[in-house]
C-alpha cells in the first residue's frame, strides 16, 4: 500500500504494514471509508476493535455497535467455535493459520441472516501486540450470478439439444485439441467418449464430399476476412445417415498470445430440410394441382392479402405469381367501382354474417385493365383451434361464358320478339297427340289472323281450328313429319272465331329430343286468304271478262253478219233490177223469169237464215235472269270502260246511288248494252277537242224502275237522224255496223225495260235505260 | 250499147252475187263471164281479151287486190270496178289509188254498175287504140335504118341538119336526105307529129 490512492482493488493478501502507521494516517482513514470491501480489525482475543463503513454496509451493524464485541458475532452459529479455535491455536503455539489466500465463509448479517462471503486475514504487530485485520466482500451477488450462469449453460445445452444446434471451438487451422459441443457430437453421430476431431479432420471425414469445397471456402474467407461465415452443408455420420447442417464459424485471434482459434455453431437443418422438402414436394404436387384444374384459385388472408395463386390465376390477372402473392386481392385485382363493396362483403363474411358467400360471381381487374367475370367457390381456411385464417376461392373465368350466355338471352329475345312480331302467323304445337296436339305458343299474326287471343289459342289443339275436310289431309302431314321428314308444307283451311274461313300456307317443322322423340312442332302458317279469295275473285272476273269479251266478239260478229246480209241482199237486188230491165226490153221469158224469181226466193231466206243466226247468237248470251244491283254491273264493267275513256281523253265520272233496289235481269248482257252506249259515247265524243266527259248514272226513276243513264258531251244526234237511230243498221260513225244500239234496245226490252236517247242540255247524248227492279225477296 | 267485143269478167266467190250480178249485166247488153275466185279467172283470161273486170275485193285466198297487183305485174292494164261490202272503204280506196277505175258498195243500184262499166269499157277501148297506134308506130320505127333512126333522134330533139351533120360526121346533104327519108317512112305530116310518135314509141 505505499501508493495511497490506487484504485486498484485491494486484494485480500497479508500485510506486513504496522497498524498504527496503517491506522494513523488520515490517508488511511479515507481508503477504509471509501472502500466497498468490509474491513474489521479485531485483537488476539477476537474483541472487534475497528469496523469500517463497507463493513457496516455489508453486515448492517454501525460500529459502534460491534467494538468490543467478540467477532464471533458475525459469524453463524457453526462457525464460530471453529474461529474461536484458531485464536486460541495461535495464541498457544503462535502459528498463525490465517488465510492469505481469499476463502469464502459464511457469515452472518444483523438479524441473523448468513450470507456468503469472501474473507481474507492478515496479521498486524502493534506494539508487540497482534491484532488481526479481515478484509471481507459480500459474495451474495457474485454466487447469484454464478448461479444464473449455471443456469444459462444448462439452458443452452437444452437449447442446443433443442434447437439441434451444436458448437465447436478449437485452434485454427490447427492441429490442436477440439471442442465439440454434445449436442454437436450426437448431430455428427460421434460417440460421446471420443476425442472430437479437428476442423481439417471433421471436413475431411464427414462433409459430403460435394459440400467439401464449399465448407472450405467458407472457412478460409472467414480466416482470412476476420469475419463470421455461414455455410450450408451436408455430412455423412458413421453410421451412413446424412444430415444437413448450417454452419456459423469465426476464426478469432488472441490479442496476447497471437494464436487464432476457430469456434463456431452447427445447426442441424435436416428435419426442416425435410420437411421442407416434403412441404416443396407437397406443394409441388398441390401447385401442379391447382396449375392442372381449369380454375384460377386464389388464397387470402384475413386481412384480403394473397397467400397462394395458381397458375391459371397468375395468367388470368395476368401477373407473375411472385408480384401477386402479398398483395391486397381487393385493392389489386378489383376493379375501383366494385372494390369497396367485394372487401365489405369479405370482412362480413369473415365475421359470419353471410350465409351465401361461398358462391359469388363478380368481376376481378386484370393487370392491362380489363375486367373479367369471375364465379367463386369460397371456403373458409381454419387453423387447427378453428378459427379463421382466410379464404380460399376457387375462381372459373366465365366472361365468355357470361357473354354468351347475354348473347344467347339477346338472341332469344331477338328470336322471341321475331316469333311475336312476325308478319307470318307462328305457333309452336305439343308434337304428342299429333292433330289433337295444342298450341303451346302463338304469335300475334297467328291470333289476328284467326281472330283469336293467344289465350283463347292455347287451349285449342290443331283439330279444333282445322276444317272437317283438312283435318286428315293435316294429320297425313303431321304423320310424315313424324316418320322422318325434315318439314311439311301444305294448304288448309281453318276457322276463325267469327266462323269465317282463313285459307293458310302452313309450314310446319319439328323438333325432336336427344332421342328423336318428338317434341314440339314449329309451325308458321301463311295467311293465303287474301291470296285465295283473290284468286276466287280473279276467277269469277275472269269469267265475267269473257262474258264481256263476248261483247267484242258480237261487234265482229255483226260485222261478219253484215256482211253475210249483204250478199243475199245484193244478189236480190241485181236479179229484180235485172229482171225489170229484161222485161222491159222484153228479152226474158216467163220461164226464165220465174227461175230467176226462184234464185231470189233463196237469197231472201239466206238473209233470213242470217237474221236468224243473229237472233240465235244474241239468244246464247242469254244464261239467267237474276236480280242485280245496276251499281255492281257498272263497276264490274268499270276497267274496260276506263281503258277506253283513258285511250280517248276521255274523263269518267261516276254518280251512282247508293241503296238501289235491284233490278231481274242477265247481268252480262246488260253489262253488254252498257259497255255498248259507253263506247259509243266515247267515240261520239272524237270530234270534241274538249271536255270530254263520260257519265254514268244510276238512280231511283220511281218505285218501281231502277234508271241508268250514259251521257257524253259529244256533238249529239243531229234532230232529222234521232228517228232511225235504233234502226238496225243505222249508223253515223265510217265504220260502224249500225246494230249496236238496235240490238241493245232488243236486250233492254226483253228484260221489260227502255232504252231512250235524249239531247244533253249543252251538248252531247244521254242514253237512258230504265229497268224494272226486281221483286223484293223474303 | 257497147261494142260486142267486150267482155265484162265478173270474179265473186259469193254463186248468187256473180250469177245476179252476170244476169244484170246481159240486161245491160254486156257479155258477162263469171268466175269464182282469182285463181279460176286467171286461167281463163288472155291478155289480148277486151273487156274490163268486175272484182270482188274481199275473197278467200286470193283476194281482190291480189288480183290487181298480180293483173299489173304481168302488164295487163285491164280496167277493174271493185265491188265492196260495208267497212271495205280503206281497201277501196287502195284499189283505186292502185289503178282500179271505181268501187261500188254493195248494196248499189243497177245504173250505178252499168255506167261504171261503161267507163271502164271506154277505157279500154281507148286503151286499146293506143296500144294499136303504138303498135303501128313501132312497126313503121322498124323500117327505119340504122342511119335514120340516128338522124331521127337528133331531129326530134330539135337539132338543126348542120348540126346534125356535124354530130354524125356526113354532110348536110346527107342529112337532109335521111330526115326526107324518116318522115316519109314514119308516115308524119309534120316535124311535131313525127315528134310525137316517138314518144308514143318510147312510152312504156
Amino acid at each position: 500500500m505505499s501508493t495511497p490512492g490506487t484504485k486498484s482493488r485491494p486484494r485480500a493478501a497479508a500485510s506486513s504494514a504496522t497498524l498504527p502507521q496503517a491506522f494513523a494516517g488520515s490517508q488511511l482513514a479515507t481508503l477504509l471509508n471509501a472502500t466497498p470491501d468490509g474491513i474489521v480489525l479485531i485483537d488476539a482475543q477476537g474483541i472487534i476493535q475497528n469496523f469500517n463503513p463497507g463493513a457496516e454496509k455489508i453486515f448492517g451493524y454501525a460500529a459502534a455497535e460491534v467494538i468490543g464485541r467478540n467477532i464471533s458475532l458475525l459469524m453463524p452459529e457453526p462457525h464460530r467455535e471453529s474461529h474461536d479455535g484458531y485464536l486460541q491455536r495461535y495464541s498457544d503455539t503462535g502459528e498463525a493459520r490465517m488465510m492469505r489466500a481469499p476463502r469464502e465463509v459464511e457469515a452472518q448479517r444483523k438479524g441473523g441472516k448468513s450470507f456468503p462471503a469472501e474473507v481474507s486475514v492478515g496479521e498486524v504487530l502493534t506494539d508487540g501486540a497482534p491484532y488481526f485485520i479481515g478484509i471481507v466482500r459480500d459474495m451474495t451477488e457474485r454466487r447469484a450470478a454464478e448461479e444464473r450462469l449455471r443456469k444459462v449453460e444448462a439452458n443452452l445445452l437444452a437449447a442446443q439439444t433443442l434447437a439441434h444446434v451444436g458448437s465447436f471451438e478449437g485452434p485454427w487451422p490447427g492441429p490442436g485439441e477440439f471442442f465439440w459441443s454434445e449436442e454437436l457430437l450426437r448431430i455428427a453421430g460421434l460417440p460421446a467418449d471420443d476425442a472430437p476431431p479437428s476442423m481439417e479432420h471433421f471436413v475431411q471425414a464427414y462433409v459430403h464430399p460435394e459440400d467439401r469445397g464449399a465448407v472450405r471456402v467458407s472457412l478460409e474467407r472467414a480466416a482470412r476476412e476476420g469475419r463470421s461465415g455461414q455455410v450450408e452443408h451436408r455430412i455423412i455420420r458413421p453410421d451412413g445417415q446424412r444430415r444437413h447442417l448450417q454452419t456459423i464459424h469465426q476464426v478469432v485471434t488472441d490479442a496476447r498470445s497471437g494464436e487464432r482459434r476457430i469456434q463456431g455453431t452447427s445447426l442441424d437443418l435436416t428435419q426442416r430440410r425435410e420437411a421442407e422438402e416434403a412441404l416443396r414436394r407437397e406443394r409441388d404436387r398441390a401447385q401442379r394441382y391447382l396449375d392442372l384444374v381449369n380454375v384460377l384459385i386464389i388464397a387470402v388472408d384475413r386481412d384480403g392479402r394473397i397467400t397462394l395463386v395458381n397458375r391459371e390465376g397468375c395468367e388470368l390477372l395476368g401477373y407473375p405469381e411472385d408480384e401477386l402473392v402479398g398483395k391486397d386481392f381487393f385493392a389489386a385485382c378489383q376493379p375501383p367501382g366494385t372494390a369497396g363493396r367485394a372487401r365489405i362483403l369479405f370482412e362480413e363474411a369473415l365475421k359470419g354474417r353471410i350465409d351465401e358467400f361461398s358462391l359469388i360471381e363478380g368481376p376481378v381487374l386484370t393487370r392491362s385493365g380489363r375486367t373479367r367475370r369471375v364465379r367463386w367457390r369460397n371456403q373458409f381456411l381454419r387453423d387447427d383451434s378453428g378459427a379463421v385464417t382466410g379464404v380460399l376461392s376457387a375462381g372459373e373465368d366465365v366472361t365468355e361464358q357470361r357473354e354468351t350466355e347475354a348473347q344467347l338471352r339477346q338472341a332469344e329475345e331477338e328470336l322471341r320478339l321475331i316469333f311475336r312480331r312476325a308478319p307470318v302467323g307462328m305457333a309452336t304445337l305439343s308434337a304428342a297427340h299429333g292433330v289433337d296436339g295444342h298450341f303451346l305458343s302463338t304469335n300475334q299474326a297467328m291470333c289476328s289472323m284467326l281472330g283469336y287471343t293467344e289465350t283463347e289459342l292455347l287451349g285449342k289443339s290443331m283439330r279444333d281450328l282445322t276444317h272437317p275436310d283438312d283435318v286428315g289431309d293435316v294429320a297425313e302431314q303431321l304423320d310424315s313429319l313424324f316418320s322422318g321428314s325434315e318439314s311439311v308444307k301444305h294448304e288448309t283451311r281453318y276457322f276463325r272465331k267469327d266462323g269465317r274461313i282463313a285459307h293458310a300456307l302452313v309450314h310446319h317443322s319439328l323438333v325432336a329430343d336427344s332421342r328423336g322423340r318428338p317434341l314440339i312442332i314449329i309451325s308458321q302458317i301463311l295467311d293465303r286468304t287474301d291470296v285465295v279469295e283473290a284468286e276466287m275473285e280473279a276467277r269469277q272476273q275472269r269469267a265475267r271478262l269473257a262474258h264481256v269479251a263476248r261483247l267484242g266478239t258480237l261487234g265482229e260478229m255483226a260485222a261478219g253478219i253484215a256482211h253475210e246480209l249483204n250478199q243475199p241482199l245484193a244478189a236480190i237486188a241485181n236479179y229484180t233490177r235485172a229482171c225489170q230491165r229484161l222485161l222491159s226490153m222484153g228479152e226474158i221469158d216467163p220461164e226464165e223469169l220465174s227461175d230467176v224469181m226462184g234464185r231470189v226466193t233463196g237469197q231472201a231466206r239466206r238473209a233470213g237464215d242470217v237474221i236468224h243466226r243473229l237472233r240465235n247468237f244474241v239468244r246464247r248470251q242469254t244464261t239467267e235472269r237474276r236480280p242485280h244491283r245496276v251499281n255492281d254491273l257498272v263497276e264490274e264493267i268499270l276497267p274496260l270502260v276506263e281503258l277506253d275513256a283513258r285511250s280517248h281523253e276521255v274523263e269518267l265520272v261516276l254518280e251512282l246511288s247508293e241503296d238501289l233496289p235491284r233490278v231481274q235481269c242477265d247481268g252480262i248482257q246488260l253489262q253488254q248494252v252498257l259497255l255498248n252506249l259507253t263506247r259509243n259515247a266515247v267515240e261520239a265524243m272524237n270530234p270534241v277537242e274538249s271536255s270530254k266527259r263520260l257519265t254514268i248514272v244510276s238512280r231511283l226513276h220511281d218505285a218501281e224502275s231502277v234508271e241508268v243513264r250514259v251521257e257524253d258531251t259529244g256533238e249529239g244526234v243531229p234532230d232529222d237522224l234521232v228517228e232511225q237511230l235504233f234502226e238496225p243498221f243505222f249508223t253515223t260513225k265510217p265504220e260502224g255496223m249500225g246494230l249496236g244500239l238496235s240490238l241493245s234496245r232488243s236486250i233492254v226490252e226483253a228484260h221489260g225495260g227502255t232504252l231512250r236517247y235524249d239531247s244533253r242540255p249543252g251538248g252531247g247524248s244521254v242514253f237512258s235505260i230504265l229497268l224494272p227492279t226486281a221483286p223484293e225477296e223474303e | 250499147m257497147a261494142s260486142t267485143d267486150a267482155t265484162v269478167f265478173i270474179v265473186d266467190d259469193d254463186e248468187a252475187v256473180r250469177d245476179s250480178l252476170g244476169l244484170l249485166l246481159r240486161s245491160g247488153g254486156y257479155r258477162a263471164r263469171c268466175y269464182g275466185s282469182a285463181q279460176e279467172f286467171l286461167k281463163a283470161f288472155d291478155v289480148r281479151d277486151q273487156g274490163c273486170l268486175v272484182l270482188d275485193i274481199r275473197m278467200p285466198g286470193m283476194t281482190g287486190l291480189d288480183l290487181q297487183k298480180h293483173l299489173e305485174e304481168i302488164g295487163c292494164n285491164i280496167p277493174i270496178i271493185f265491188i265492196t261490202g260495208h267497212g271495205d272503204i280503206p281497201m277501196a280506196v287502195e284499189a283505186v289509188r292502185m289503178g282500179a277505175i271505181d268501187f261500188l258498195q254493195k248494196p248499189f243500184s243497177d245504173e250505178e254498175l252499168m255506167s261504171r262499166i261503161a267507163d271502164a269499157l271506154d277505157v279500154a277501148a281507148r286503151q286499146r287504140e293506143g296500144e294499136l297506134e303504138r303498135m303501128d308506130i313501132l312497126d313503121r320505127v322498124e323500117t327505119l335504118t340504122a342511119r335514120e333512126k340516128e338522124v331521127m333522134g337528133q331531129v326530134v330533139q330539135g337539132k338543126a341538119n348542120k348540126v346534125i351533120a356535124a354530130d354524125l360526121g356526113v354532110s348536110q346533104r346527107t342529112v337532109e336526105i335521111h330526115r326526107a327519108r324518116v318522115m316519109e317512112k314514119m308516115q308524119a305530116n309534120s316535124l311535131a307529129h313525127l315528134v310525137r310518135m316517138v314518144m308514143v314509141a318510147e312510152a312504156e
